[in-house]
């Protein structure tokens, strides 16, 4: 939870306190582009240009918004323009390639078996749930939260996230059906 | 109660969204019904995995890593601000448009400076009361104002040299009447003149507009500089009327351009609120004090002229200004005004697949797709929503119904993307 006096001091053109901010908010933000985009690198970028705008547009914030909500839908934005971009040009090798670069990482981070296939599970969800995934389960946002990060009717945040459970579900009950885990 | 209700009790259940009395209810039922039990053991074991998950870091301080980005912007923004500050009295959009204006723009501009050499001086200070006006309004613009604006600009624009040729006939004419009389003689041509060239090249603009802001930038100057010979002498009148004229009459070509372009980039707001949204203040702060003593000079000498009073009744209308002068003007911009006006609030777009069963809404910036349901046609079934990047361009179904395609227009880019039906309602749950 990042201090209103902090926010206010930043707006006022504090730059100290406008990075210690970013600081802040920095693994927020980056676990978000994470478990978006799937990918640490794409995610490491997403994240990165997500701050720098925040940097940039942190007058533009109002505090009649919750300043968590102000920032996840800033990554959010880049996150889902991002996949929306590299989706379709994604080639087969650099699947693979990707997917090996993760499994460094997840050696680390990932404790279970099952977070992965959750993991993977999660990666074949159309964006918006997957978002509303994310957002629900890392950043712990509420519904009107989320429907705020995103612009969408509470009803539609509702809908995705009841979906992406279903979802997510039948994908998993098919891992443990056929071993489809890679 | 009925399973299907349960089962979104559960998930709100796991949302913390459900209350005491809910859950009590909610857990009866799951307590009875060994189906919603299996349901929601297993709902409550995703849920908790998911809480589980890792809470990923980046590898390296992001903020360290981006540090010499944001030294830069800081830097750029120095730069700007001292820029701004010589140039205090200009406005800083018009200054950005200036410096982003082509190289071409800027021969074109030095030959009007040396024809209208004279003239600069009046002009800047007429783009000084122009640039404050529109700062001053900004804010309360319709979104769709820009469209409006944006073609206003472009038909003048493109026709910038013709018209301020056209000026300066008319001043060398009577280039030895006092300012005034001067102004005011230019004031019911000058305002003719974009109400046909808007209309009568409504296409004009299209290029322009679809190529996006790139082209748009450049063009800015132009405008701006189109508006300084008229701007000239304290006829800035003259210049209100030109730009609302011109707006609605251009609009009427491009209505549907005006809702797409209604949520435009950033990007384009400054260049073109520089156009219409000066109009009611430009009309309010000016023509309402000054020019009215002008008018009353000049009335005697022009009183052909029904333009000439005008101004000073829209100058009491704000806003609806718009509408009350180009009513009186002519038949012709009466006529598009009422247009004007349902253009604006237009935000909704729809598209029926040819089949009937989807149908895509556009809502701001957000696509959603939604498939009609078997049993009941009246209701909606959400499949998917997406966020256009820019704004939408087009949007059709392909003949079976299966896809949608649309094109969206971002930064003068246009991407193209498409939304297959088969796909996605194969993801969509089972019931």
């Amino acid at each position: 939870m990042v201090e209103p006096e902090l926010i206010r001091a930043a707006q006022s053109g504090d730059r100290d306190a406008l990075i210690t901010l970013l600081r802040e908010i920095e693994q927020h933000v980056y676990r978000t582009a994470y478990y978006i985009l799937n990918n640490e690198q794409d995610a490491l970028d997403a994240a990165q240009e997500a701050l720098i705008r925040i940097y940039t547009k942190i007058n533009s914030y109002e505090e009649k918004a919750q300043f968590k909500t102000w920032v996840q839908r800033i990554v959010t934005n880049i996150c889902i323009d991002k996949f929306r971009r590299t989706k379709p040009s994604v080639s087969i090798d650099e699947h693979e390639m990707v997917f090996q670069d993760k499994q460094d990482v997840e050696f680390e981070v990932m404790s279970t078996y099952v977070a992965k296939d959750i993991q993977d599970a999660i990666n074949k969800l159309p964006e918006h749930h997957r978002t509303v995934i994310v957002l629900r389960y890392l950043q712990d946002l509420s519904y009107n939260e989320i429907a705020d990060c995103l612009d969408l009717p509470l009803n539609t945040v509702k809908s995705y996230l009841f979906r992406a459970r279903q979802q997510l579900q039948n994908l998993l009950q098919e891992y443990q059906k056929g071993g489809v885990t890679g | 109660m009925k399973c299907e209700e349960v089962v979104e009790w559960m998930h709100r259940y796991l949302d913390h969204d459900l209350g005491e009395a809910e859950t009590t209810q909610m857990l009866q039922h799951v307590a009875k019904c060994p189906e919603c039990a299996e349901n929601f053991s297993m709902l409550r074991a995703l849920s908790r995995e998911l809480e589980d998950l890792p809470q990923v870091s980046p590898r390296f301080s992001l903020v360290d890593a981006i540090m010499p980005q944001l030294d830069a912007i800081d830097e750029a923004r120095k730069e700007q601000s001292s820029t701004v500050q010589e140039m205090s009295p200009v406005p800083a959009a018009f200054e950005s448009l200036k410096r982003s204006s082509s190289s071409e723009q800027k021969a074109k501009t030095k030959w009007l400076n040396s024809m209208v050499g004279r003239m600069s001086v009046g002009a800047a200070a007429a783009a000084v009361v122009l640039g404050f006006a529109i700062w001053g309004y900004q804010p309360e613009q319709i979104e769709n104002a820009d469209s409006m604006l944006m073609s206003s600009g472009a038909p003048q624009d493109s026709n910038s040299e013709e018209q301020s040729a056209q000026r300066m006939y008319l001043k060398s004419d009577q280039g030895d009447i006092t300012n005034q009389a001067e102004g005011s003689a230019i004031a019911p041509d000058s305002s003719n003149d974009p109400v046909t060239e808007g209309s009568m090249q409504p296409n004009a603009d299209q290029p322009d507009e679809s190529n996006g802001t790139e082209l748009k930038t450049p063009e800015a100057p132009g405008d701006q500089e189109s508006v300084k010979p008229s701007a000239e002498g304290p006829s800035s009148q003259d210049k209100g009327k030109q730009e609302v004229n011109s707006s609605p009459s251009s609009d009427s070509g491009n209505t549907q351009k005006s809702m797409d372009s209604g949520q435009g980039t950033e990007q384009k707001k400054p260049d073109t609120s520089e156009g219409s949204a000066s109009t009611p203040n430009d009309k309010d702060g000016r023509s309402a004090s000054e020019s009215n003593d002008e008018l009353d000079e000049t009335f005697s000498a022009q009183t052909i002229i029904p333009n000439q009073d005008t101004p000073a009744q829209g100058s009491e209308t704000d806003n609806a200004g718009t509408g009350t002068e180009s009513g009186a003007t002519g038949g012709q911009q009466g006529l598009m005004a009422p247009e004007q006006g349902i253009a604006a609030p237009t935000g909704t777009k729809e598209w029926k697949s040819p089949d009937g069963s989807y149908v895509v809404m556009l809502l701001g910036d957000q696509l959603s797709i939604y498939a009609k349901s078997a049993n009941d046609p009246d209701v909606l079934n959400l499949i998917e929503q997406r966020s256009v990047e820019g704004t939408l361009k087009s949007g059709s179904w392909s003949k079976d119904s299966q896809q949608f395609n649309y094109e969206m227009d971002k930064d003068g880019a246009t991407t193209k993307d498409i939304f297959k039906v088969s796909t996605s309602s194969n993801v969509s749950p089972a019931k």
